[in-house]
């Protein structure tokens, strides 16, 4: 599975990189993704870009290159538009290039271009529920975990965490 | 390289800068350099967090205008209590099926 770089932070910097690796076996990034969150984070001693170049080291992620045709896709990507940086277009390019179905990406702007080349854009949020429906998490560390993201990681709007445990109840209900 | 240009600066400035030049001992030109320095960084910033806002940047690209890494970036966004640009929609989508 490909991520782009702010949610593969996220999960680093709440200390969960490895329900991302339990769920979908590898992550997958570029050298261009690799350069913004573990070459630019190690220069300020980042925590959550040694932790990633750990799971690197442990060949949990894999950097993967874009050949040179979704190389200048990417570019060309970010210049049509420019409110995408690098961590979404290459994670477009990549997932292209290999002809996959979708990509972890949580902000709204990167996950509509991510729907115009037809890719599936799965954020955090989806993430954690899927870990907890695959058992890989209870009720409580799926509480624990979001309230760390949503504390001081990941915030979102009150309307959202609100709508997304009126969901989550409606699925425990149906799982009972 | 380095280019020499002359700018008027005002009295009252220029009283705080011989200060902060007596207090560190350092030459005034180079409390300048560090100051416009500052000052650049913080108005690259100030762009940035303009646009993240604004929805024209997303925090990759947000981080790249303000010349900061994004790791550093996503931490001001949290001091600051700036929410992520994720919706309602989204997250329909996102619990969907």
């Amino acid at each position: 599975m490909i991520s782009d770089s702010s949610s593969l932070i996220i999960f680093a910097k709440i200390n969960k990189l490895n329900l991302l690796t339990k769920l979908y076996d590898k992550i997958q990034i570029t050298n261009g993704i690799y350069k913004e969150i573990v070459e630019q984070g190690l220069f300020i001693n980042a925590p959550d870009a040694k932790l990633i170049k750990k799971y690197i080291d442990d060949k949990k992620i894999e950097i993967l290159e874009l050949d040179k045709k979704y190389g200048e896709f990417s570019k060309e990507l970010k210049e049509i538009y420019p409110q995408l940086g690098i961590g979404e277009s290459d994670a477009i390019s990549l997932a292209l290039q290999k002809g996959d179905k979708s990509i972890v990406i949580d902000e709204h702007s990167g996950r509509v271009i991510a729907k115009l080349y037809k890719l599936k854009p799965v954020g955090s949020l989806r993430v954690l529920i899927e870990s907890y429906k695959k058992n890989i998490i209870n009720e409580t560390e799926l509480k624990d975990t979001i309230g760390e993201m949503i504390k001081n990681k990941f915030r979102i709007g009150a309307d959202v965490i609100t709508e997304f445990w009126k969901i989550f109840e409606k699925l425990k209900r149906k799982r009972d | 390289m380095e280019n020499s240009i002359s700018v008027r600066i005002p009295a009252k400035e220029l009283r705080e800068i011989k200060i902060i030049s007596e207090e560190e001992k350092r030459k005034k030109s180079d409390i300048l350099r560090e100051i416009m320095y500052k000052g650049i960084m913080g108005k690259k910033l100030e762009i940035a967090l303009k646009k993240f806002q604004n929805n024209e940047a997303t925090a990759s690209k947000a981080s790249e205008i303000a010349g900061i890494p994004l790791t550093s970036f996503l931490d001001i966004l949290n001091q600051k209590s700036i929410n992520f640009h994720y919706t309602l929609e989204d997250l329909r989508e996102d619990l969907e099926d």
